[in-house]
């Protein structure tokens, strides 16, 4: 499309508004006021940068909250307060009772990160507006009845961040390590997951996905600039990927907005019709973060799987079975 | 490609120019050209003229043609080289060792080789004794002595055969030997009957009963050999590198060549521990891994390849030793030797030694 | 007058330029990040026999045998400078006995991250995404990858298996310097090993529109007697539709690793 940078700009603004206004209830005065994107040397939005999606918003709205899409400053101050208090792991639940062992991790090792989101929203998921992601297909029920009906009997029975082979798609905040890498060329997005180390390279020349022979475990990606918004389209993932118990035929859409200096906008949508009953949609702003990325050797170290498999097969000696 | 490159390469053919110069200014023009001519024009007969007459030269003439004109400025002219492109064929009556009866005596006459060739041919298409294997529709004997008329393929020591072994190596001979008659397993067994390597391959190259056959396909950075039998391809490089690090071992050795005048000169070093036992059909040579070999390829007359190699490994041999044998052009075709695909010998040879075995063994 | 041009003709001959430093007048594409430098991004992958041995070594059989001819250990020139790796005496008798117990001792087995020099001439593509503040290698294998920070006096904040890579330009070469790794990775298939105070410093060199020379000079005072040098070249991986895939070998290991732990039937 032949529009000119500026008027694209001011054409994203009036969409940006718009958009925040749709999800959150709020007037214009109180969404984000776009600015004019830092642009790369050859003229795309500049997305680059390290970025945190660590927040202590939760992945879908509470039940309690059901139809508040946003939380005002105060309530979003008291919830932080309140999370800091009984999250708290470096408590001890007892020396020696299992519960002390279900806090391995104390709060050193804990990356949850101590804020909400930016936009206070009041879960990631934001569409349907109910904030929860939509109801499985009966085919969706039923696998995850069998996967949730797995135990020890190897590593095949574990997820896959037990194994070590992937966090996956899309990016969600988890304990820890929550921060990513986004660089830039002409050709190519590059995003750097810190956990597990993986980089996500999306060609941005138009070619077409590869061969449906082909699946991965982060799928294939291609990308777009749409104004001021990278959408990156995913597909060909490997049904083992399983990401909430999507299969195969999982269509993954991703959209990177640089909303100010230190925030993009991350939003994607899953649509898996045979998991899920409709399309839903997540938003998770990323924050500028001044860490660096740290190598996650997973599998170099992972006693975890050893241990878990060894504790396993030692009670089956003793004679119970969990 | 850069400037720079090209401003070096002409300090190179400068620099070369400069040094053929000088060197040629010392020598007759006329010696350089007559040790070509007694190449292509005289029946060689006798000690090799060509190798000791171009042992003058001392340097290696650069491949570059474009010295031409600068040549004929300064008088001289380039040795002919002599272009081995095309198929030839090794096959021949004469022995690779010189026959007890014929002792001291290194030359046949024109009629004692006709004689000689058509004994050898009877005898060649004489139906075996025993079990038989090929009948002459497979074998590709030969009917023709080398064109040297020579008696025996080796030429030194002057008694025509392989000189002694070195105590060590005897006894790894003995061993072997010993393992190719009783083999306990396939690696006991000879290279040719494993399909690992042929004598026609080599190197040295010799002619076997059937597939003597080579193409030779000469380019300015290599002469590649193209072997018959085992579908081998010998690439002897021209380009003046030097000759593979000592931990790297072959089968066929790593060959370097150049030109000395119209003669070919390979030099092959970096042997594996093969030893050239190539079993019972093939022969049992002995060499080591420390093997140096020389060959130098020449034309005797367009339609005859001189082919000459000297064997030097003092840890495997008493003394060096050296061997000739004409190559006569072919029209071919080659055909591809699917040696190892079609290998129902070993396993045929195994299995007869397990039989043996038990009948033998002493029931318990 | 004969004497001064057999004097060029020797001079000649030592203006050519020693075996893998060939200076290069290639001029390779400016970055479209328009800092002046050359453009390193795309798709690279070595083309020798450096991950079975950066030494020379001869062909022989492998060591599984259902898998014959198609898993058997080629011959190799080697990319070691000299083909000799400066060891002390108590390093080389470790090596060999590695080599001896590669299947067990090898990192690569494992599908633990390769390290550096070795992810570079694994036999997987790369992938260069240059930025004029950070310079991301994405390599196929293990999903590995490394970030070099370009003119940054940054530390590791710990020791890692990638190493810890800080970057330079002297004119169109990139020069990396990395340090603070463990002392897990080999060099290569044949126990070519180090310690944690292995310190590399790489050069990337484009010679041409499709080739990086690339040359490695590496140091450990733990393991070697004096420094020593790798050189090969890096070809680009000219399919228009080059694209990394995925090598993720966690899953493939999990049998090997944890087979013995599981329930058995």
């Amino acid at each position: 499309m032949a529009i000119s940078g500026k008027s694209r700009n001011a054409l994203a603004v009036t969409f940006a508004i718009a958009f925040m206004a749709t999800v959150t209830g709020a007037s214009p005065a109180q969404a984000q006021s776009a600015k004019a994107e830092p642009r790369t040397p050859w003229g795309d939005p500049d997305l680059q940068g390290i970025w945190s999606i660590a927040t202590i918003t939760p992945f879908e709205r509470p039940s309690a909250l059901a139809d508040k899409a946003q939380l005002t400053p105060e309530e979003a101050a008291e919830a932080e307060k309140t999370f800091l208090k009984t999250q708290n792991q470096d408590r001890r639940d007892g020396a020696g009772t299992e519960a002390d062992v279900a806090l391995a991790y104390n709060d050193f090792w804990w990356d949850r990160g101590t804020k909400v989101v930016s936009t206070r929203q009041t879960s990631l998921v934001v569409d349907p507006p109910d904030g929860r992601v939509p109801a499985l297909t009966a085919e969706g029920r039923a696998r995850a009845t069998a996967r949730a009906a797995r135990g020890y009997d190897s590593w095949q029975d574990r997820s896959l961040w037990e194994r070590c082979i992937t966090r996956g798609l899309p990016m969600i905040p988890g304990p820890y390590n929550n921060n990513y890498q986004i660089l830039q060329t002409p050709d190519n997005v590059v995003i750097l997951h810190e956990m597990i180390h993986d980089a996500r390279i999306v060609p941005l020349d138009g070619r077409p996905h590869v061969g449906q022979h082909i699946r991965q475990w982060f799928g294939d990606s291609r990308g777009r600039w749409e104004g001021n918004t990278l959408v990156v389209d995913t597909t060909n993932f490997t049904g083992k990927a399983n990401y909430r118990g999507s299969t195969d035929g999982l269509h993954l859409i991703e959209r990177f907005t640089r909303v100010d200096k230190d925030t993009v906008r991350y939003e994607f949508t899953i649509d898996d019709p045979t998991t899920f009953t409709k399309k839903w949609t997540a938003a998770i702003p990323m924050a500028r973060t001044d860490e660096q990325i740290y190598e996650y050797a997973c599998h170099e170290g992972n006693y975890g799987m050893v241990n878990l498999l060894k504790g396993a097969r030692a009670q089956e000696k003793a004679g119970g079975e969990k | 490609m850069g400037s720079g490159f090209q401003f070096r390469f002409a300090f190179l053919v400068l620099g070369s120019l400069a040094v053929i110069q000088s060197f040629a200014a010392g020598e007759t023009v006329a010696g350089e050209t007559a040790a070509g001519e007694a190449v292509l024009g005289e029946a060689v007969v006798g000690e090799a003229v060509v190798g000791e007459a171009v042992a003058r030269e001392a340097f290696v003439v650069p491949t570059f043609r474009s010295a031409g004109s600068a040549f004929a400025r300064q008088g001289t002219k380039p040795a002919a080289r002599p272009n081995f492109d095309g198929i030839w064929n090794s096959a021949t009556t004469t022995p690779l060792e010189r026959p007890a009866q014929l002792k001291d005596k290194a030359f046949f006459t024109p009629e004692e080789a006709a004689a000689w060739e058509r004994q050898i041919t009877g005898r060649n298409q004489a139906p075996g004794t025993g079990i038989g294997t090929y009948n002459t529709v497979f074998r590709e004997y030969g009917t023709r002595t080398v064109k040297t008329l020579r008696t025996s393929i080796i030429t030194d020591p002057p008694d025509g055969r392989i000189p002694a072994l070195t105590p060590a190596a005897a006894e790894v001979k003995r061993r072997r030997l010993a393992g190719i008659k009783n083999p306990a397993s396939a690696q006991e067994t000879g290279l040719q009957d494993r399909c690992l390597a042929m004598v026609t391959t080599g190197p040295p190259m010799l002619p076997y009963s059937y597939n003597s056959n080579y193409q030779i396909i000469q380019s300015a950075d290599a002469v590649v050999i193209q072997v018959e039998m085992i579908h081998d391809t010998r690439i002897i490089r021209l380009d003046g590198r030097p000759h593979l690090p000592s931990s790297i071992r072959l089968w066929k050795g790593d060959s370097v060549g150049r030109w000395e005048a119209d003669t070919l000169v390979v030099d092959t070093t970096n042997f594996n521990d093969g030893g050239g036992f190539y079993g019972d059909a093939g022969g049992n040579f002995g060499w080591d891994r420390n093997l140096h070999l020389v060959e130098r390829f020449s034309l005797l007359d367009k339609d005859t390849l001189l082919y000459r190699f000297e064997v030097d490994n003092p840890t495997a041999f008493a003394q060096p030793w050296k061997g000739e044998l004409t190559m006569t052009r072919s029209t071919g075709p080659m055909y591809e030797f699917a040696c190892h695909e079609g290998n129902y010998a070993l396993p045929n040879m195994l299995n007869g030694e397990r039989v043996i075995e038990r009948r033998s063994s002493t029931p318990r | 007058m004969r004497h001064w041009m057999i004097g060029l003709a020797l001079a000649a001959l030592f203006i050519l330029p020693a075996a893998g430093q060939t200076p290069s007048t290639y001029k390779a594409p400016r970055s479209p990040h328009k800092d002046g430098k050359p453009d390193l991004s795309g798709i690279w992958q070595a083309n020798n026999t450096a991950n079975w041995n950066i030494q020379g070594q001869s062909a022989r059989q492998g060591p599984i045998l259902e898998l014959g001819a198609a898993f058997s250990i080629p011959a190799g020139l080697g990319v070691v400078e000299g083909d000799a790796i400066p060891y002390q005496p108590w390093a080389a008798a470790k090596q060999k006995e590695n080599a001896a117990k590669w299947l067990t001792l090898d990192p690569e087995i494992k599908c633990y991250m390769p390290g550096v020099p070795r992810a570079n001439y694994m036999p997987y593509p790369f992938q260069i995404v240059q930025t004029p503040t950070h310079i991301l290698v994405a390599y196929e294998f293990a999903s590995a990858s490394r970030t070099i920070y370009m003119n940054s006096k940054d530390e590791s904040p710990a020791d890692t298996w990638m190493g810890w890579s800080r970057g330079r330009w002297e004119g169109d070469t990139l020069v990396v310097d990395v340090n603070s790794f463990n002392d897990q990775t080999w060099f290569d298939r044949a126990g070519n090993f180090h310690s944690e105070a292995l310190h590399v410093v790489e050069r990337y060199t484009p010679v041409s529109r499709d080739v990086l020379q690339y040359d490695v000079t590496i140091e450990d005072p733990k393991v070697f007697t004096r420094p020593w040098k790798m050189s090969m070249p890096l070809y680009r991986r000219a399919e228009k539709n080059a694209q990394l895939l995925e090598y993720k070998c966690v899953e493939f290991v999990e049998e090997l690793m944890y087979g013995n732990l599981r329930k058995k039937p």
